[in-house]
Parts: C-alpha cells; sequence; structure tokens
C-alpha cells in the first residue's frame, strides 16, 4: 500500500518548519527528500515514524506498517558492543528476523567492513563505524518501511559506496525514505527525488 | 546543599579517588594525638589512642557490645534500605508525574534543610525512642536517594528512548538496557553519600533518645560518666560499622551493577 501524505503541516511555536506538504510514496519504492538544513526533513520522517505528530494534514498508509530507521544520530547504547546493540532490537515477536544468531549478526557487520570491531563497546568505534552499526541495525529489523535520516554523514567515500550497495541490497523490495541534503547519495539510491521547500 | 554528586560519566570515582585515605597520613594523626594526649596527661581530657584501642579490645569481647551493635545495626540498616525503596520508588514516580513531583519538591526541600536534631525531637514526640534511629535514617536518606535517582531518570537519553519506541523493544528491556546503566552511576553515588550520613543521624538520635541497649546509649552513658576511653571506643566502633557497611553494600551494588 501506497503511503499518502496530505497537506501536512508542522510548527514549533512561531516557526513553522513543514506547510502544506503532500507526497505520494510508491510502496517498495525508494523516496528520497531533499531541503536545505532547517528546511524540515528530519521533522518529517519524525511525523512518519510517529515520534511526532503534525499540526494539520494527513498520512494514509502507515497503519500497521512496522518502520524502521536511520536516525540523524547513531542512537546507539554506547556501553554495548556492535552485537549486542543489534541484538537489542531482537526478541519482541515480529521485531527481528528469525534467523538473528549471534553468527548472523557477525556475516552482517562483515558485510559492513565491520569484522574485528564486533565486540567494542561502540562508544570506543570510530564515528563512521558507529554509522554503519546504526545501519545494520536498522537493516535487521523486521520493517515495512525503512526511513533513512542523512544515513551517510561521516562515511568516506569507500564506506558511503559499500553501506549504499548494503541498503539497497537489504531493502529490496521495501520502501524506503532517504533524507538527504546530497543529491549524488539520493541519485545513487535511485527512485524518485522531491524537493522539501 | 547539593546531594546530586554523578553524572554518567561516574564521576564519582575521580572523587572517591581524591578522598582515599593514604596509611602514612592517618598514622600521622594518630601520632600527633598520642603525641597531644601525653603532653595534656589527662584521659578525662584526652584520652590516648593506646588506651582507646585497648578499651575497644576490651569492649569487642563483651556480649553487651555486640547486642547494642546488632540494635543500632538492625535499625540504622533497616532505615536506609527502606529509604533506598521508598526514595526510588518517589522519584519514579516523579519522573512520570509533574504532579507528584511538584507535590514531592517542598516535602524534600524542608527534609534536606530542617536541622536533624529539630528532626530528632519531633519524632521523639511520635515514635517510641527504640525506633527512633530508624526513622532518622530514613529521612537523611529518602531526599538524596529520591534527588539522585529522580536526576537519572531526567537524564535518560530521550534520543535511545525514541529509538527503543521505533524498533519496539520491549518494556523489560528498555529498563535493563536504557535506564538502569543511566541511573547506577547516580544510585551508587546516592547509597556512598546516604550511608556514611545515616550512620551520623542515626546514631545521633539514639544518644538524644537514649533506648535500651543502642550504642547511642553507650555514648550517652560515658558522657555522663566521664567515660573518655569509652567514649572514643564507642566511637571507633561506629566508624568501623559504617565503613565495612557501606564497603559491603557498595561492594554488592558494584557486582549487581556489573552483571547488568
Amino acid at each position: 500500500m501506497d503511503i499518502v501524505i496530505d497537506s501536512l503541516s508542522k510548527k514549533f511555536g512561531e516557526k513553522e518548519v513543514i506547510r502544506n506538504f503532500s507526497a505520494r510514496i510508491k510502496e517498495g519504492c525508494v523516496f528520497s527528500v531533499m531541503a536545505p538544513s532547517g528546511g524540515g526533513k528530519t521533522t518529517l520522517l519524525r511525523i512518519l515514524a510517529g515520534l511526532e505528530t503534525a499540526d494539520k494534514g494527513r498520512i494514509e498508509g502507515l497503519e500497521d506498517k512496522k518502520i524502521s530507521m536511520v536516525f540523524q544520530e547513531d542512537r546507539l547504547c554506547g556501553y554495548l558492543n556492535a552485537v549486542d546493540n543489534i541484538r537489542l532490537i531482537s526478541g519482541k515477536k515480529g521485531s527481528s528476523p528469525l534467523e538473528m544468531t549471534e553468527g548472523w549478526i557477525y556475516g552482517e557487520l562483515e558485510k559492513a567492513g565491520l569484522k574485528g570491531n564486533e565486540k567494542y563497546p561502540v562508544r570506543e568505534l570510530s564515528g563512521g563505524m558507529r554509522r554503519r552499526v546504526a545501519i545494520v541495525r536498522a537493516l535487521a529489523a523486521v520493517y515495512d518501511l525503512l526511513i533513512l535520516d542523512e544515513p551517510f554523514a561521516g562515511l568516506d567515500m569507500e564506506n558511503k559506496n559499500k553501506m549504499m550497495d548494503y541498503i539497497k541490497e537489504k531493502s529490496k523490495g521495501k520502501t524506503v525514505i532517504l533524507v538527504t541534503h546530497d543529491i549524488t547519495e539520493a541519485e545513487a539510491m535511485g527512485g524518485e527525488i522531491i524537493y522539501l521547500k | 546543599m547539593n546531594f546530586i554528586t554523578s553524572g554518567r560519566n561516574g564521576k564519582n570515582k575521580d572523587v572517591e579517588n581524591h578522598a582515599k585515605v593514604k596509611a602514612w597520613a592517618a598514622l600521622f594523626w594518630v601520632l600527633i594525638w598520642e603525641t597531644a594526649a601525653l603532653l595534656i596527661g589527662q584521659e578525662i581530657l584526652l584520652v590516648s589512642p593506646v588506651s582507646v584501642f585497648l578499651r575497644f579490645f576490651d569492649l569487642v569481647i563483651t556480649m553487651d557490645f555486640w547486642q547494642s551493635i546488632f540494635f543500632s545495626l538492625c535499625r540504622i540498616a533497616g532505615g536506609f534500605f527502606f529509604a533506598l525503596f521508598a526514595g526510588a520508588l518517589l522519584a519514579l514516580i516523579s519522573s512520570f508525574s509533574r504532579l507528584a513531583k511538584e507535590l514531592a519538591a517542598p516535602i524534600m526541600a524542608a527534609v534536606k534543610a530542617a536541622p536533624v536534631a529539630s528532626f530528632i525531637i519531633l519524632i521523639l514526640i511520635w515514635v517510641p525512642s527504640r525506633n527512633l534511629s530508624f526513622v532518622i535514617a530514613f529521612l537523611i536518606v529518602v531526599p538524596v536517594v529520591y534527588t539522585n535517582i529522580l536526576h537519572g531518570l531526567e537524564n535518560v537519553d530521550k534520543g535511545l528512548l525514541e529509538m527503543a519506541e521505533v524498533f519496539r523493544i520491549s518494556y523489560p528491556k528498555r529498563v535493563r538496557y536504557i535506564f538502569l546503566p543511566e541511573i547506577a552511576p547516580y544510585l551508587r553515588a546516592a547509597c556512598s553519600i546516604s550511608l556514611g550520613l545515616c550512620w551520623k543521624a542515626g546514631i545521633a538520635a539514639e544518644v538524644i533518645g537514649v533506648p535500651a541497649g543502642s550504642i547511642g546509649e553507650k555514648l550517652y552513658e560515658a558522657k555522663v560518666y566521664l567515660e573518655t576511653p569509652d567514649l572514643f571506643a564507642w566511637t571507633v566502633s561506629i566508624i568501623l560499622l559504617s565503613i565495612c557497611f557501606e564497603k559491603i553494600f557498595l561492594f554488592f551494588l558494584d557486582k549487581a551493577i556489573e552483571m547488568e
């Protein structure tokens, strides 16, 4: 089912960050949102993720959709290692794939270029490594909609390309909403690109 | 007085390292004490450390000593544990309810600001002297635990809570992996401070209330009969008891935190 956003508006105090935003996000497609800093991209994603409520407008097609997300910040438990951070999202029925064993997690981390760093507390990893752990975690979850809030920020070109391929491979057939201010990232991920004014 | 002494990074460990007592420094002050006692030459005014330790070992072998220790330990430790539970529960409620937080604020501020002696005398009117040290230890510890744990709860990373919401992480897992690690340093700091405070206040309450069979009664009698070696020996006992209780409790608390 497509996600239909109709005349969405959101204000913080006097500042209107989203005004009458409408879009149709086709099921199983990548949908990239571009806007300058402070343009309401993250707010839009937060509304879609259910972390904010819109002042006006409506969203259809999100009902019963399981969401996974790469946040703008890594939002990892610093004292836990990469494996445990990923395992943290498992357990509740339908929240993680059945194959999410420790060996499977090791394999996914290896694909993200994190081999040898699996057992370090993530606070001891570099920013780029933490970013990749956050991406692996998001893709390890069971989801219908994947929300990516500037997922490649802080990654070097090699790792950026590696993670783009990883996301494309793992999210095949799933609805993906990507927020970025880098047109090359949006183009590389494919799908529709819109500009939030 | 600010009771919040620890942050997420466990900075209280630095404070503890600075406060660590070195053996040579302790020995230096014992020598000063011995010299002063020799110079004064009157045990009633200043007893020598040697006499104190001899008297202490005389006391230790009596049943009466252990009965008094047991009496005071049960009440003060009981007040501490009860306060730990009540303070944590109140903090939890206050973290969810603004009304509860606002209602608790003046009570906690009053308990923190009021002189312990006033509380002791006031509570002596309502509570039998046997249980006075329990109530006083409770009252001294509750605001410390409440303030620290509430601060810890309010400082839980909102970003991680949102992450848990998005990934549908179960509530027991949220408590174990997000809340407890954030609160642990605050809880440890609260316990570390309040363990010392509850012994001081609890014994002070016993000295005023003079319940039969308590350490406070022994201190009171030592004062009345000008038994200065007894007074010092009992003080040494209280210090040792307080330190042992604190070390043992913090050891188990640290183990529990590490296991988490």
